[in-house]
């Protein structure tokens, strides 16, 4: 497997651009993918999935946000863009109609973000240590009375107290969103119901897990794309395939002689499918601390690709169809990598 | 599909059927009368004594949708939406008389509707939306046209269901006669089931021939059909007479009467057929639920059945009240449990549920404190709704999954009983680092076969899992909008 590197967008930015977001659905010509380039704003590329315009000619989509984004989600039927920003909100912005609708609720930064699968509900999770699950639907239409109840986002649906430190991922199924995981710098990684709020299950990589001196830190949970399997990462850069059914760990890939020191750096993590029957190959596409680029087969662990592409951290990477990889490294510049089986 | 289920209680979750009330469904100001499920059980379709048919998301239990104009609104949303949005307008209005029937689509993206106003709707949930959610393997195009339809009667419409996957056929159940209807969808052409030119006497025996002959002539003895229970390519009709045909569906062109019977002297008011097709229960105006054994016998050379064998097997009735059956409703998959609305019923009873294997009475559903008319069992939520006849609310019974405080550390463990703590030998040893490295690769080099991409076949209840083949309904942003513009004002 090789990796080329087909297009690069420069942006200017104040800060260190840190989200990603793709809308590329299987069965549609589509495209849309978000990059955080300031504070407040979103740079939105659409339809131009080999990246050849110029930043100018793409959109920029303006949001009240006054502290940095964390994490942007394109909705499912990729109309909206929800952001989450440090000054503790969260913003729905259609594409077409402007702002929708701002969730104030969290106390403290919202990290992460997702959509249900049926597109009605948005998850966060925040430094407050919660998680909160937001109805998105129009309840109100039918009567003048119910307005004033339930319109729009007035409050959260659930708030569901998950962790004992901040929560910097989740992830949800993509076919299934009864279930939900969190990824927590408390070490642990949880998996809620999203219909009652309740844990189901507790996974930690450490035996001694309570003890405080022993706990690395979760910056990353990913499903696979049938939700039976967890890819999980930590601050210390391993990455770990969990059977989360079975509470144990299937697959790690970390290259023992490359172990960094640990900053706190957020690094990106993805799946790559080179297609959707059963015996289709899976890979674990992996950015690091230090600029690399590393793929690891699922079933055999070895590293197939491994390539500098930085001189800092990779801080997102997200995978389109089976041969295109988009990364955006923290000296605010994104990548568009083709793979070459 | 719902992962959820497999890190539950297993006990909990294997329930045969729902234990704990969970509340209801507040439709004011409208009034249900009937209601259902999708078949993945995301959605509730929830039919209204006005004529309205509103759709809520199971999850939440919120109204996202409302089809047809809502009169609340005058209709402004709509005209808005046109020109904004360059949809293609749907003109569908609501039934104007009280909702008879609701039937979803396989794929959960049409509703087919029948009115006491005489008319027949279908319904495509996609038609005022140019764009979907995506996480669905189910191609969508955007419509360019609405594919909605509306069919109007001179009489009376019973039931209409869809045939079969497609789409393309629609059956219905019409008074005036005892021989059900079938619509083509597309074109709106409507024909009657059996007409002379279509029927194929050729592998008939005598008696269906006479029998059939009988029908055509004399449709009045046989009185109006009433009641219709569509599996497969198996139809089966009752009559406001008692009388019951099975026809075969397996060639749409020419339809095959393959049993027929006079089951009692009143009239039959639901059918159903358990999904393996085996268990027939018929719930009849004489105040007795009748469950049969039915058997297909197969045809030689063509496809399709040449013989349906029907024997009666148990009675389900109650004793005491002699109370009718408003409607009734079956578990899943082999029809196990059968649970049936009383007509009439004061605060004491409600719901029935029987074991259809030896019919004997296993619960009573009491908390509704009124009388229940429609009964929908989900088998993906394990979930009973059924409406109230007084205030139009639907009430819901469903598995309790008690929460596993045992799941926030990942060793703890529940106990039923004191355990007394006996210190184990390497308890509070100091992990050698080296060796779990080496336990942990020895155990993931065993494991060589690793599916991260096909979902699972059915779910822990044994229900099939399409969930990425169905239709999901989009979210209507013009109308938070124009709801957020309207209180700002």
């Amino acid at each position: 497997m090789k990796l080329k590197l087909s297009a690069q967008l420069d942006f200017e930015s104040t800060s260190s651009a840190i989200t990603l977001a793709l809308f590329a659905p299987k069965h549609s010509n589509e495209f849309k993918l978000c990059v955080s380039i300031n504070s407040s704003q979103i740079l939105l590329v659409e339809n131009d999935p080999y990246l050849k315009k110029k930043i100018s000619e793409h959109r920029i989509i303006d949001t009240d946000h006054h502290k940095g984004i964390n994490d942007i989600q394109i909705s499912c039927d990729g109309q909206v863009v929800a952001s989450a920003s440090d000054d503790s909100t969260i913003e729905l912005t259609h594409l077409n109609l402007g702002k929708l609708s701002t969730c104030i609720s969290h106390t403290a930064p919202v990290t992460a973000i997702k959509f249900s699968s049926k597109g009605n509900i948005l998850f966060s999770g925040s430094l407050d240590e919660n998680l909160k699950s937001w109805n998105l639907s129009a309840s109100g239409i039918l009567t003048q009375e119910s307005i004033n109840n339930e319109l729009l986002i007035t409050g959260p649906l659930k708030t569901m107290s998950a962790h004992s430190d901040c929560i910097i991922s989740l992830d949800v199924p993509f076919f299934d969103s009864s279930i939900l995981a969190t990824g927590s710098y408390d070490g642990l990684i949880r998996i809620f119901d999203t219909s009652n709020g309740n844990c189901l299950k507790t996974l930690t990589y450490d035996k001694d897990w309570a003890n405080d001196g022993h706990v690395r830190p979760i910056v990353k949970v990913s499903f696979s794309v049938n939700g039976k399997y967890l890819l999980v990462k930590s601050l210390d850069g391993v990455v770990k395939l969990w059977d989360y059914l079975q509470g144990r760990v299937v697959r790690t890939f970390h290259d023992e002689e490359k172990q960094l020191p640990i900053n706190n750096h957020i690094t990106g993590l993805d799946f790559l499918y080179s297609g959707e029957t059963e015996d289709s190959k899976v890979y674990v596409v992996n950015g690091t601390q230090n600029g690399r680029l590393e793929i690891f087969d699922v079933m055999t662990k070895n590293k197939v690709v491994d390539v500098e592409i930085s001189k800092n951290s990779v801080s997102n990477v997200k995978v389109m169809g089976s041969d295109k990889i988009y990364c955006l490294d923290t000296d605010n510049r994104l990548f568009l990598y083709t793979v070459e089986m | 599909m719902a992962v959820n289920l497999l890190l539950h209680d297993p006990f909990c979750v294997l329930k045969d059927y729902p234990e704990d009330y969970s509340g209801i469904i507040n439709t004011y100001p409208f009034k249900a009368v009937k209601q259902k499920f999708n078949p993945t059980g995301d959605y509730l379709a929830i039919g209204c004594s006005d004529g309205s048919i509103m759709i809520y998301d199971a999850d939440t239990m919120k109204l996202i949708l409302y089809l047809g104009n809502n009169r609340m609104l005058d209709g402004e949303i709509v005209s808005n939406k046109s020109s904004f949005f360059n949809t293609p307008a749907c003109t569908m209005k609501n039934h104007t008389l009280s909702v008879q029937s609701l039937k979803w689509s396989s794929c959960s993206r049409y509703i087919i509707s029948a009115g006491k106003d005489a008319k027949v709707k279908i319904w495509d949930l996609s038609c005022k939306f140019d764009c979907f959610i995506t996480n669905s393997k189910m191609p969508i195009a955007s419509a360019t046209s609405c594919s909605c339809h509306n069919f109007e009667f001179e009489f009376a419409i019973w039931d209409a269901r869809f045939y079969q996957d497609e789409n393309k056929y629609a059956i219905l159940c019409a008074s005036g006669s005892c021989i059900p209807i079938i619509l083509e969808i597309e074109s709106g052409i409507k024909s009657k089931f059996l007409n002379l030119e279509t029927m194929s006497y050729s592998n008939d025996n005598e008696e269906t021939v006479n029998f059939l002959n009988d029908m055509i002539e004399n449709e009045k003895k046989y009185g109006n059909c009433v009641s219709i229970e569509l599996v497969d390519e198996i139809c089966i009709v009752g009559t406001s007479k008692g009388w019951l045909m099975v026809y075969d569906l397996t060639v749409i062109s020419s339809i095959r009467l393959i049993g027929f019977a006079k089951f009692c002297a009143s009239s039959i008011k639901n059918i159903i057929m358990s999904d393996k097709k085996k268990h027939l229960f018929i719930n009849s105006s004489d105040r007795v639920i009748r469950q049969c054994d039915i058997t297909f016998l197969k045809q030689n050379n063509e496809p399709g059945f040449k013989n349906a064998n029907i024997e009666f097997k148990h009675k389900y009735q109650d004793v005491i009240n002699k109370l009718q059956w408003n409607s009734m409703s079956l578990s899943s998959h082999s029809g196990e449990f059968l649970i049936a609305s009383a007509h009439g019923s004061t605060n004491e009873t409600g719901l029935f549920l029987w074991d259809t294997s030896n019919a004997s009475l296993v619960k009573i559903y009491e908390n509704a404190g009124e009388e229940l008319s429609d009964i929908d069992w989900d088998a993906n939520k394990m979930c009973i709704v059924a409406s109230g006849v007084d205030s139009g609310d639907i009430f819901c019974w469903s598995v309790n999954l008690p929460p596993k405080w045992a799941s926030l550390a990942p060793d703890f463990e529940e106990v039923d009983e004191q355990v007394n703590y006996v210190e184990k030998e390497d308890e509070f040893d100091e992990f050698d680092e080296d060796l779990i490295k080496k336990d942990q690769l020895k155990f993931e080099n065993e494991i060589n076969l690793l599916n991260l991409l096909t979902l699972d076949k059915t779910d822990v209840r044994g229900n099939k899992n399409v969930c990425d083949l169905t239709f999901k309904i989009p979210i209507s942003y013009q109308d938070i909008v124009h709801l957020r513009d309207n209180i700002e004002k």
